[in-house]
């Protein structure tokens, strides 16, 4: 039987899109096309302060020297993060299939640290509002595929530091089963995203 | 002089000191929930300490001006803290408030024509809101603050969130262990630490999420319980784990340590290699540590062979 995959990117990018409604509309339906055709692109300017932070963290955590940085409170929020994932084992992937009615799928994701009983995902924002990853599908997919106890993401806008923690319990499969049926129930009405998925995502 | 550092399995959580905030609206009983922790002392801001029953009323200060507050985090004053265990601020909305009055009170530039503060005036705020903080933390009591509810447009969604104004209020969130919800729901008070779409929450203290606020009838030991008791215990059972977790690590880095050739590494591979009874990310640390080893030794892994071989 044809399994698809199912990553945290996929659908939180069309989360994001459908969410988008009153903003950039085209631009988000662009990066949802983009992330269902798989197409390989340039990070954005937003993309690749993430990818630095990330790095620059990975870089604390070595005892290497970042870069002299313009912003003091950076490279605190770069030690205060190190020193919490210290330690840790980093880009673990992690897998496990799903079946929803007669359809199998295989949930899949990059963890960016997991130590001990925790998984961390290292965020960096601009516009960090309270609870803002709440609605994510990476902590959901992350702990029901590893079956750890907890995830925190680590948050910073460059001068501030968050922590938002979730926890694994027995209601998660139910959560992200209507995260993939929305999915695709919207598919059903957008043959040019359901072509692109069934052709790019299918049979792993 | 002893210097106590301690590995993560003998933290001690004894009469751990917690931060936490409970925010609902008016009336719900925020301020006798708060009131339910170990050995408080209640700062009213917002003559709440009155609307509690009479037999749950505890030592208060009843603040007219934000100075009466500060008096007593001073040095000098601060033995006048021995006896209580908690500090209850109530309503945190009403201290911020205050907090501006006497900030306004100081430097008047800080104030708008209308009578509001001014940018400045928020940026004041934000720097008098942490130093208060950090003099809080600095007691060594547990802090549990109450806020009324907001609610907020996100998208389609109607969310709720603490009514705190300026930026203080994302300010306080990431020092708190715990935050919760508490609401009227079918005649019973509840109190909810899991975040979802209608309400702002936190838990970082992994308890359980939904707890139910009965009507008092003897002691108000409620938040003690629940919340302070409860994490005592879970984190005397998460030591546990986490020793069980180091020794278990320990064990498998010393085995993979001793690996010298091809032949005990294709051993280990096949005897011993994921056997082990799982606990947390020890298999992924167990994969981790092999691959280097086989590395070190200049060995590959032959996925068709299912074995090490030489590079």
């Amino acid at each position: 039987m044809t399994k698809y995959l199912i990553t945290p990117t996929l659908i939180n990018s069309f989360q994001y899109y459908i969410d988008d409604e009153f903003k950039s509309p085209a631009d988000s339906r662009a990066d949802f096309l983009k992330t269902l055709s798989k197409e390989k692109f340039e990070p954005n300017q937003a993309m690749q302060k993430g990818i630095d932070f990330e790095n620059d963290i990975k870089a604390k955590c070595d005892n290497i020297l970042l870069d002299k940085k313009e912003n003091i409170d950076y490279e605190v929020i770069c030690n205060d993060i190190a020193t919490i994932v210290k330690d840790g084992l980093w880009q673990q992937t992690c897998k496990k299939e799903l079946k929803i009615g007669n359809q199998e799928f295989l949930l899949y994701g990059k963890m960016d640290v997991i130590k001990r009983d925790t998984i961390y995902d290292i965020k960096y924002t601009s516009n960090y509002e309270l609870g803002k990853f709440l609605g994510s599908a990476q902590h959901l997919i992350y702990l029901y595929c590893t079956g750890l106890p907890k995830f925190k993401y680590l948050i910073s806008n460059g001068k501030d530091f968050w922590i938002e923690d979730y926890f694994n319990s027995v209601n998660i499969e139910n959560k992200i089963k209507n995260k993939i049926n929305n999915f695709l129930s919207y598919l059903e009405n957008d043959n040019e995203a359901k072509n692109l998925f069934e052709t790019k995502w299918r049979g792993v | 002089m002893t210097i106590l550092i301690k590995q993560p399995d003998q933290l001690s959580s004894d009469n751990a000191k917690l931060i936490g905030l409970i925010y609902g609206q008016p009336g719900v009983g925020k301020t006798s929930v708060a009131l339910s922790s170990p050995k408080p002392l209640l700062i009213d801001f917002d003559n709440g300490a009155l609307r509690v029953e009479k037999q749950y009323r505890v030592a208060t200060l009843q603040v007219k001006k934000y100075n009466d507050f500060l008096e007593i985090l001073k040095i000098d004053n601060l033995h006048y803290l021995n006896d209580y265990e908690t500090i209850v601020i109530d309503t945190l909305g009403k201290m911020i408030d205050s907090m501006a009055d006497y900030l306004i009170d100081k430097d008047p530039k800080l104030k708008q024509t209308d009578g509001s503060l001014s940018m400045k005036g928020w940026g004041s705020v934000k720097k008098e809101f942490q130093k208060l903080l950090k003099n809080l933390l600095n007691t060594n009591k547990s802090i549990i603050f109450t806020a009324h509810e907001k609610e907020e447009k996100v998208g389609d969604q109607i969310i709720k969130r603490p009514d705190i104004a300026g930026s203080s209020g994302k300010d306080i969130v990431k020092d708190l262990d715990f935050m919760g919800y508490m609401s009227i729901n079918g005649g019973r008070r509840t109190i909810d630490l899991n975040p979802n779409d209608a309400f702002y929450a936190k838990n970082s203290l992994g308890l359980n999420s939904f707890l139910i606020y009965e009507k008092l009838q003897g002691v108000n030991d409620f938040l003690k319980d629940k919340i302070f008791d409860a994490y005592n215990k879970k984190s005397i059972e998460d030591n546990k784990f986490i020793k069980d977790y180091d020794i278990l690590i320990k064990e498998l880095t010393n085995k993979i340590n001793n690996i010298k050739n091809l032949e005990q590494l294709n051993l280990y591979y096949k005897s011993v290699y994921n056997q082990h009874n799982q606990i947390w990310t020890s298999h992924q640390v167990e994969k981790v540590i092999l691959f280097k080893k086989s590395k070190e030794l200049e060995f590959s892994f032959n996925d068709a062979k299912k074995e090490f071989v030489s590079k």
